[in-house]
Formats: C-alpha cells, structure tokens, sequence
C-alpha cells in the first residue's frame, strides 16, 4: 500500500513536471485503441453443477459415465444420447420433453458434439449444443480457483503447496474469481484494476469500461474506479429532480444539488465519498436521458428466438414444454447488454472501445430440490446465450464479443438426498465468434469422480481442479487487448502456471492451439 | 446495580487506556488511521480511535439526536425530549426494559405474527372467514406483503424502537430472505422469524440459534428442512448449507479471532475457525428435521397442512444418532429411541462457547449501528460484555447492546476528532428516517389484492427493488452487502476503510431514493392532496395493492414558515403573495433552521443553509396559490437535504 502510493506520487509529480498540468494519478493509460471489444462475464451464482450439465458420457473408468453415476445415484442424468434437432418447435415437440415432467426432462439424457468425447450437453440445453456444433463455442474442463498447479490429493496435503483460500465458501470462492488471487480475498478485482490500468480510457466518459449488473461487484472495483450500475428494462432516472413541471424550476434545483455535493466538508471522507456518489448519479442521469431512456434509441432486433419469438422476449411454458416458466432474468440482462453494446460499439452513438460487462444469474446452490430448480435454470441458461450471439450477429459485431461463465464453485459428485453440496472443480464455457476464437473444444480434462480417489479433497467427491480459472480469464484478457506486460497485475498467481518462461505460455492452450490465438 | 457498576468499570478502562494512548502519540491523532494493513493484506482495526483533542461538544439535543440515529428507524420529537429529560443511559435503559408482546400472553401487544394474521384477515376476509382459519392453506407470493406491512408498523410506531431496530441489525447477521424464495409464498414464516429475532434481541444469543436452527424460514431458506442422514442404498449424505453458514456467517467467521476480532496467528498463518469436516460433521446433527404436518418427509408443497410459523419437528428415523467429532470437542452417539436427541443442543453449545462468537456479533452490531470502522478496543470491550455480562453469563444481548451505544466511542466525541468515524445510512434507514420525521400514517381505504378495504395497514411491496433492501428480502444469505466492503475510493482503499452501506448504494439505487422521496412530496403528502382537489379519504380509496400506501404531512413546517412570514399560522400565506416581499427571506432562514434540526439533528453547516436557500428565494415558482407555493419551497427543501451526504452519513 505504501510503496503503491509512493509510486502514485512519483509518477503524479512526473506528469506535473513534464507537462505542467495536474493529472490524476495514474499508473498506465489505456492504449490507442481504435476498434470495439467486449468481455461479458455471466456469473452462476451459487455453484453451478457442472456434471448435470456436461454430463460426462466417456466409458473410461476414473473420468466416465459410470464413476459418474456411481456418484450420483438417483441426480444422474441417463446416458443416453438424444439427436439434437435442427430447430425447435413448441411444447411436445421439444427435444427433451418427457410427458411435460421437468424433472425427467432434466434426466433424459444429453446431446453429443462432435470433436468432443468427454462430455455431452445436458438435453434442456439444445442451443448451446447449436453454439458447440457451430464451433461458437468451447467449453473449459476442470477449472476452478488454484494458487499453483495441485497434482492430486498428495499435492493438496502438502503443506509447502500453496491452496486457495476459504474452500466450498460461497462468497470467499466468488471473491477469488473476482480478485484473480485465489489467495487473496481482499485484493481490489481484475477487472477493476484493468480499468485504473487503462485510465482515461473513452476520455473520462462516465462509462468506463466496466457495467455491472449487480451492484459493486468486487470483480469491478478498483483501488481509483467502478463499474456503472445498470439494472434491465427501462432505466431509472431523476424525475422530479431534474424535471420541470408547473411549480417547479430544475435547472435551479439541479444547480443547487450539484453545488451540494461540491461542498467540501472538511476532507471527511464518507461526506467526500457520498459526494463523489451524487456527481456520478447525476452524470449517468445525463447519459441515460441522452442514449437510453427512450425507445427509439434503442435497436429493434429482427433475428428470431428458437420458437420464433421476439429474440429477447422469454419463452412461455407453452413455448418449452415446461412445467415452470422461465424466470427470465438472465433474458433481460443479456439484452440490455446487447444494447448497451449497441450504443458502445455505434461510432454514431456512444462509441467506445473496450466494454467488460458483468450479469449475475442466480439460483444455483442446489443444495435441495435440484431436480426440480436445476431444470429450469438451465434450460434459460441456453435460450439466453443463443439469443444473445444472435443479437450480437445481427448488430455485427460477434466477432467482438466474447462472453463465458464462471460459478463460485462446482458442485459435489454425490448426492446428499435431493441435491449436491460445495465442491471445487467445475466447467466453464466461452461463447464467441471471433475469428481467433477456438470454437467447438474442449479445453482440459474431467477429473477422476472416484469418490475419496486421487483427485477427491474429501470423501464426498470434491475434485480439484487442473486449470486456474486466472488461465482462462487470461486468455480472454488477452483477446481484449491486455497487453503480456499487465497480465500479472490482474492475475498475481498466473505465472505459476507458465510451461515455459513467457507469460502466454499459461494462457489456455489445447495441443498447440491456443483458446484465442 | 451491576449494570452501573459495570459501565463505571469500562469508563475507568477507557480513561486509563485513553490516557496511555495519548502519551504515546506524537501528535493529533485526526490523521491516524484507523485500519491497517497487516503483511498478508488483511485489514485490521487498529487499537483505538480515541484521541485527546480538545473540541467543542455537542448540545444535548445534538447528542439526543445522534444516539437516537444508531438506536431507533429514525429520532421524532417526542423521542428527543424523552432523552434529554432523563439523560442517554437511562434512556437505553428503559428501553431495555420496556414490556413488550414477548412477556406475558394476553397483553394488548402484538407480535409480528400475530399482526401478520390481522392483516392476512382483512386482506383475504374470504380464505379467513373465522379466527380458527389456518393460515396455510392459500399461499402466494403476496403474503409477504403482509410480513413487510407488519414490520412497518412496528418500525415506524413501536416505543420501544431500540428493540426493532436491534432486530433488524441480527435479521442482516442471521439472514433468512423472502426475496426470490419458497418463504415468500409463505409470509407467515417471515413474520415468525422475525419474532425470533425481535424476541431474542433482548434476550440470549444461545436461545437465538437455538430458535433459528429450528425455524422453518431459515430449514426453507438454507436446506436442513427435510435433510436426511447418510442413506446407504441411495448413497446421499446428509446436506451442509446450514451447516457452513451457521459457522461462517451467523457466529464464527472464517478464521480464529482474539477478543478484539483481530487474527489469531500461528508462525504468522491465520488459522480457520473451522474445517470442511466440521461443515460435514455439523451438517449430520442438522438431520431429521422437517415441518410440522409435511405430508412426505423433505418434501413441501407449501400449502395445507404444512406448519411455517412453529418450530420443526424432529424425526428419528432419518437422523445419524451416531458420535461426532465437532470443532475439536466430541459428542456422544444416543440411542434411536430417542425423541429429542441431544446433539443439536451439544454442537450449538460447542459453536456458542467458540471464542469468536464475541467479538463476530460485537463487530456486526457496532458496524449495523455505530460505525463502520470501529476500532478494535471499541469491538473488545462489547465483546468481553457478551463473554460475560458481569454475572458470567454470556450470551446477554441486553447487555452487549447496552454496550455498544453506551461506548465512549457512541456516546464521546470520537467522530469529530476521528475523521473515519461513523457511516453511510443503510438506504432502508434513510427511509423510515424520513417518513418517521413526517409523521407517517398509513392511508385507509386501500384495496388488497381480493379487492378487500385496508385501514390501518402500510403496504410497501417490492421495497426491495426501489431501497436495495427491505425487511427479511436479501438475494442471498450474505446480506445485502458484504462488511468487507471497500469502495473505490484512494481514502478508503489506501487506509483500509470499509463502508458496507454504500455497496448496495450508488447510481441507480441513488437516482431512485430521490424519486421517492420526491413521490412522497408530489403524491403522498397531506396538504398537497388537498392541495390537488382531492381528499384522503378519495384518495385511500383509489390506491391498489401493487403500490406503497401511506401518508406524510408538512403541518409542521407549514406552521413554522408561515409563522416567520407574517406572524399568523391561518394557511393564506399572503406574504407570497409579492415574490419579491422582503420577509420571504428571513421564512426561508427560519424553515431551513428547523428543517436542520428535525432531519439532521442541527449538524448542517451554513454553507448548505445558504445554497438552499439562493435556490429557494431565486426561483419563480408559477403557482397560481400562495400555499401550493409553500409547499414547493418545503419539498424542495427537504429533498435537497435528505439527498445530501450530510443527511445520508452518520457520524
């Protein structure tokens, strides 16, 4: 902390010397940038269970189908391949559909990919097999939060070997994901330092580079700068406030709020912080009127959903041969991430360069009731990522965007009567259509699902996990035009997981091929 | 007796130990940091705040006013002039003594829950036709309404407000939610586990887990409802979420705590207050416990017949009576026979006794109520109160609320020496803040969702979704903010500072607080529905179930300005009348004075005085009615102030 500030005041001072003028602190700028990217990070929240949704399929003894089930007793899903249609239609029709019973939908079986032996997608998932098929689409293996590489169960006792910290706890496992240290939960986030990095990026616009809906997530805090908050649908903006009506003259009750929040109040730093709070309020208020209050701002996509529905209107029972209704909250998120992209990436609009969005879709600690929650989830898990590339293809800018999953944690192998509990090992996937994108892989192992076997923490089937989920947002960040040289800023731990002595060695790599080449 | 004796002894330690400190510090402490970084980059309180600058204090109504921010929804005037007459301590005091519905049966005090059915009554007189009626047969998501509603009556009304509001700070340590949950088609668990929390805040935090552990809101909410032993034909084990967040979340944290929350260290590692094979070991205690009246065990259909406001009951056929070994200390196996087994009261003895547990709730209700960055004296000696009240028991809420605001640091004049002293309001606080400062009533004549006619009922559904918080509705068991939270900010970062209140609080939640406090003024103000034409009886009348129902008035502040306008108080306001009267001016002063005092306890400095009232006096406000002008010059007044930091922080 100290040396960092000292380093701030150095280079402060420099700036002053060297071009007379104050600047605010600042450690790098962004680079030149000319072109549009997007990050979208969709957290699971609550740990998703990976293995009901890549169900692994193999026939080998430690990583197949049987130990699987071996597991899973009862919560396995069938090992039975079903034929992934070419298009959807309603209710009966639907490919995983068992007499509208969710729950032995859920467990009919899974779709194969071809170039893709380990895993087949969980049958409520037919457009994300589409995204695989396509090769839009890849999914990471035996991921999770790792300080150095772990071999076995020995490497995980031995003490001399540095672990994660806080194990199968929800909000220290997502704070890890978050801080990009596995063992740090109280570092600022990865992306939060990118952006005090690349300061000055989009010339002090109110929208940085990162928008968070759900609220300041630790992901996006740095030490100097937030993400803005969105929520879906229409945005809420000062009414009365900055609004004239009859009794009422808001440029002098806005000049008066904003002199307010100017009043120094003897450095008092949460009046100064609440302060900076009311400025930025008011500043997204101007930008939200300007570029997203009103609907003809906004595109009107024409692409279709799978039902032939609205693209992002969420599909109705009728439409999914469900039993429960979508939630939708994951639908309207990922469209209001498609227009915000739409206004960023618009060189007539707000034009930006590098946007990372953060959607939070919850739900996910099946503890209880999987069978009857999981479901559900899924099914709008795939519905929301198929629409959302198709938005992105028609606004054209699919090949600039790249969106994946995380989840606090995977989930246990066994069943603890009507659920699972925390584990570690999970997998991810990577949706894009850049053209550098690795699509229709996957990326790492499946670990040995014996329970209290080689990779088993516990006897109850928590795996360790072979690649650091820091790989896999490195390669991402990569992608996005984070330059090598930083990379160790945002992922502390990332050169524990070189091959070689150059840093890229530890981006994710599948024989010689790298996930972003 | 003991309890005077007892804080005569912690004055006389924080004399010595404020004394040692000031020999030691070089200078004016304002500067010191209250947080430091340890080697590993976790943040610690440092020792102390206290410093020994020499500053003017408060008036006593000043004083009043700041305790009652941490210890009520909100100071009124009858609550200022209780403590000013009979002094701070003695006014915690005789709010720890008030009766209250969890005494004696047969009172005219409700309980949450039995509020939560009078309402349920009126709402849905046709599921409810008679006062046997079952209260599980019709769930809906809008039963939850009627928990909110309950909760409101007693945060805006109840006397005994430090009671409630002591309770709200453990509902954000023991949280269950409403939110997006089972529980939220079933308010009357809500109601219920409030009840919990609100009969428990006065009582021993043993019987608080006790009751928690058992209450089907939290088996619903965190899955031990239905949870089955280690099933050998299915191979299921028993589930663990309770289990963890009982340790992590409601009692121990994560890693081993000295009494003054800071970390035990061995060869400088921090040590884990617990292991994954505790989580399992508790997780198979927590087995055989299911609502009363389930029709299949684990299953719930929440609806007839099931039981959500009594405690579970216990099942022996699907609990592991077999020995465990649990933080470190055995329990013993029993006989399947058993009705009762004793190992639920073993492992919540064992998590009780932990040392952590003092200075884990210690730290939770100064930061839910005092400060955000308290430092770690303050934490220890709240935290030596709940080891041992002075009678060796442990546990005494009563005791440790006591005190947390009867703390030099609460009470002192800390916060105007300690620049990092204090905290953001909680935007729910903020809130009642308000509507209790505008005397809020709720509107009669609205129509619940079967079209039945409300009186005496507030209705604030989907607060959640205006505030970012509201009663019993966080997304998820971590609360609604993390306590570590630290904001984007070179001050907080770089000393460490946390400021969990502003995590849920910035932009959107920001742009619509405003809204709702200028909706307060435009739609749901008294004087200006008559104002409007319409009438409060009309009014009510017209409002639905989907929208909050209440009403403020400004008859005070009309009273005030009208009086320093021209000397009368008989609604003509004439002296508006000439937008250019010269006594327009000295009104303004005097409405803004009272203004100060009422919403921020007098603390606004004269520089707000003086932009609010250029804003005031330069406007020309077109109203065709001296009155209505009136009231535009006091909503603009009050919204300028309530959405300033000086109203939103509390020092």
């Amino acid at each position: 902390m100290k040396r960092r500030r000292f380093l701030k005041n150095i280079l402060g001072a420099g700036t002053m010397g060297m071009f007379g003028v104050s600047t605010s602190p600042l450690m790098a700028s962004a680079p030149a940038f000319s072109d549009y990217k997007a990050l979208v990070c969709i957290l699971l929240d609550g740990g998703n269970d990976a293995w009901n949704t890549f169900v692994p399929k193999g026939s080998s003894g430690s990583t197949g189908y049987d130990k699987y089930k071996d597991g899973r007793g009862d919560l396995a899903i069938t090992n039975s391949e079903v034929t992934l249609p070419v298009s959807l239609s309603n209710g009966s029709s639907n490919p995983y559909y068992q007499a509208g019973d969710d729950i032995k939908a859920y467990k009919k079986g899974y779709y194969a990919i071809s170039g893709i032996d380990q895993v087949g997608v969980n049958s409520l998932m037919p457009e994300l097999a589409w995204l695989l098929r396509d090769g839009k689409a890849s999914l990471i293996g035996n991921v999770g939060t790792l300080v150095e590489p772990l071999v076995n169960v020995t490497d995980y006792k031995n003490a001399s070997k540095s672990k994660p910290h806080f194990l199968f706890a929800h909000n220290h496992q997502r704070r890890e994901l978050f801080t990009g240290k596995a063992n740090d939960t109280n570092l600022t986030g990865w992306a939060g330092r990118l952006a005090d990095q690349w300061s000055g990026l989009h010339g002090g616009n109110v929208m940085g580079l990162n928008v968070s809906f759900k609220g300041q997530v630790r992901l996006m805090v740095g030490s100097q700068t937030q993400p803005v908050l969105f929520r879906p649908g229409t945005a809420a903006t000062y009414s009365y406030l900055t609004q004239k009506d009859s009794d009422s003259h808001s440029e002098s009750r806005v000049n008066a709020f904003k002199k307010l929040y100017a009043l120094n109040s003897n450095s008092d730093p949460f009046i100064n912080l609440y302060n900076t709070i009311l400025k930025r309020s008011l500043d997204l208020n101007v930008l939200l009127n300007q570029y997203w209050k009103s609907d003809d701002q906004k595109k009107t996509f024409t692409a279709k959903g799978p039902y032939n529905e609205d693209l992002f209107s969420v599909p109705s029972k009728s439409n999914t041969g469900m039993e429960e209704e979508l939630g939708g909250d994951l639908i309207e998120q990922l469209e209001a991430v498609a227009q915000l992209i739409y206004m960023g990436s618009s060189a007539d609009k707000m034009n930006l360069n590098r946007q990372i969005f953060y959607v939070h879709f919850g739900g996910f600690d099946t503890h209880g009731n999987q069978d009857q929650d999981h479901p559900i989830l899924l099914r709008e898990v795939s519905l929301a990522l198929y629409k959302f590339q198709k938005s992105l293809e028609e606004l054209n800018v699919d090949q600039k965007v790249a969106t994946f999953t995380i989840s606090d944690f995977g989930r246990t192998i066994s069943n603890n009567g009507d659920g699972t509990d925390h584990a570690w090992s999970t997998i991810n996937s990577v949706v894009s259509n850049a053209s550098e994108f690795d699509g229709g892989k996957f990326y790492g192992s499946l670990p040995d699902f014996t329970m209290g076997g080689d990779d088993d923490v516990t006897s109850k089937g928590r795996f360790i996990p072979k690649i650091s989920v820091d790989q896999m947002n490195a390669s991402l960040c990569s992608w996005f035009g984070v330059d090598d040289s930083i990379m160790t800023t945002l992922f502390p731990n990332l050169p524990n997981f070189k091959t070689d002595s150059a840093i890229d060695s530890a981006y994710l790599k599948k024989g010689g091929t790298k996930l972003f080449s | 007796m003991k309890n005077s004796l007892q804080v005569l002894f912690f004055a006389f330690l924080i004399l010595i130990f404020s004394l040692n400190i000031s020999s030691c510090l070089r200078s004016d402490s304002s500067t010191s940091e209250t947080v430091t970084n340890t080697s590993d980059g976790r943040c610690e309180f440092a020792k102390t705040n206290s410093s020994q600058n020499a500053v003017e204090s408060d008036n006593q109504s000043q004083k009043a006013f700041r305790l009652l921010l941490q210890a009520t929804f909100g100071p009124q005037k009858k609550d200022l002039d209780r403590v000013i007459e009979i002094g701070e301590t003695s006014w915690i005091d005789e709010q720890l003594q008030y009766s209250s519905a969890y005494d004696a049966a047969g009172d005219n005090l409700t309980t949450n829950l039995e509020h939560y059915k009078i309402i349920a009554r009126m709402a849905e007189p046709s599921t409810y036709s008679d006062n046997t009626s079952s209260f599980n047969n019709n769930f809906h998501g809008r039963t939850s309404d009627y928990q909110t509603a309950a909760w409101f009556e007693k945060a805006l009304h109840a006397p005994d407000q430090l009671r409630y509001r002591v309770a709200f700070a453990l509902s954000e340590l023991l949280v269950v939610s409403g939110a997006k949950q089972r529980t939220r088609f079933r308010g009357d668990s809500l109601a219920y586990y409030d009840d919990i929390l609100t009969k428990n805040a006065f009582g021993n935090f043993r019987d608080l887990l006790d009751e928690v552990a058992k209450s089907p809101a939290m088996g619903i909410f965190l899955s031990h409802q239905g949870n089955k032993k280690y099933m050998s034909q299915s191979k299921t084990h028993p589930d663990e979420n309770f289990a963890r967040e009982i340790m992590q979340l409601f009692s121990l944290g994560l890693w081993k705590m000295n009494v003054d929350s800071s970390a035990v260290k061995t060869g400088g590692d921090l040590v884990p207050a617990y292991t994954q094979e505790d989580v399992e070991q508790l997780a198979r205690v927590m087995t055989g416990y299911d609502l009363v009246g389930n029709s299949k065990y684990g299953k719930t259909h929440r609806g007839a017949g099931e039981e959500w406001a009594t405690p579970m009951e216990f099942t022996g056929s699907w609990h592991d009576f077999d020995n465990k070994s649990f933080l470190s200390k055995s329990i013993n196996a029993e006989s399947e026979n058993v009705s009762s087994p004793t190992d639920l009261k073993n492992a919540l003895d064992i998590i009780f006794n932990h040392q952590n547990v003092g200075p884990h709730v210690a730290k939770h209700l100064i930061m839910r109520m005092v400060t955000s960055n308290p430092s770690a004296g303050y934490i220890e000696r709240v935290a030596q109160v709940f080891n041992d009240n002075g009678s060796g028991v442990r546990g005494d809420l009563k005791a440790v609320v006591k005190a947390v605001l009867t703390d030099d640091e609460a009470r002192g004049n800390e916060y105007k020496t300690n620049k990092n002293f204090g905290k953001a309001k909680e935007t729910l606080l903020a809130w009642t803040q308000f509507l209790r400062a505008f005397d809020v009533k709720p509107i009669d004549g609205w129509k619940s969702r079967d079209n039945a006619t409300m009186t005496n009922t507030y209705n604030f559904p989907w607060l959640e979704s205006t505030l970012g918080q509201a009663p019993l509705r966080s997304d998820t068991v971590f609360n609604f903010f993390s306590p570590d939270f630290v904001p984007a900010n070179a001050h907080f970062s770089e000393s460490c500072m946390v400021a969990p209140d502003l995590q849920i609080q910035s932009d959107t939640i920001l742009i619509k607080f405003n809204n709702l406090i200028s909706n307060a003024f435009q739609i749901q103000e008294k004087n200006k529905i008559i104002d409007k034409g319409d009438n409060l009886t009309s009014f009510g009348n017209s409002r639905k179930s989907n929208q909050f129902n209440y009403y403020i008035n400004v008859d005070e502040e009309l009273a005030v300005f009208e009086q320093a306008l021209e000397g009368d108080q008989n609604g003509d306001f004439q002296g508006l009348s000439d937008k250019d009267d010269p006594r327009k001016s000295g009104a303004i002063i005097e409405l803004l004075k009272h203004l100060d005092v009422k919403l921020t306890g007098g603390i606004l400095p004269s520089a707000y005085h003086d932009v609010i009232k250029e804003h005031l006096l330069t406007v020309n406000w077109n109203n065709t009615k001296n009155v209505s002008e009136a009231l535009a010059i006091i909503r603009d007044a009050v919204m300028l102030i309530v959405s300033s930091s000086q109203y939103m922080i509390q020092k």
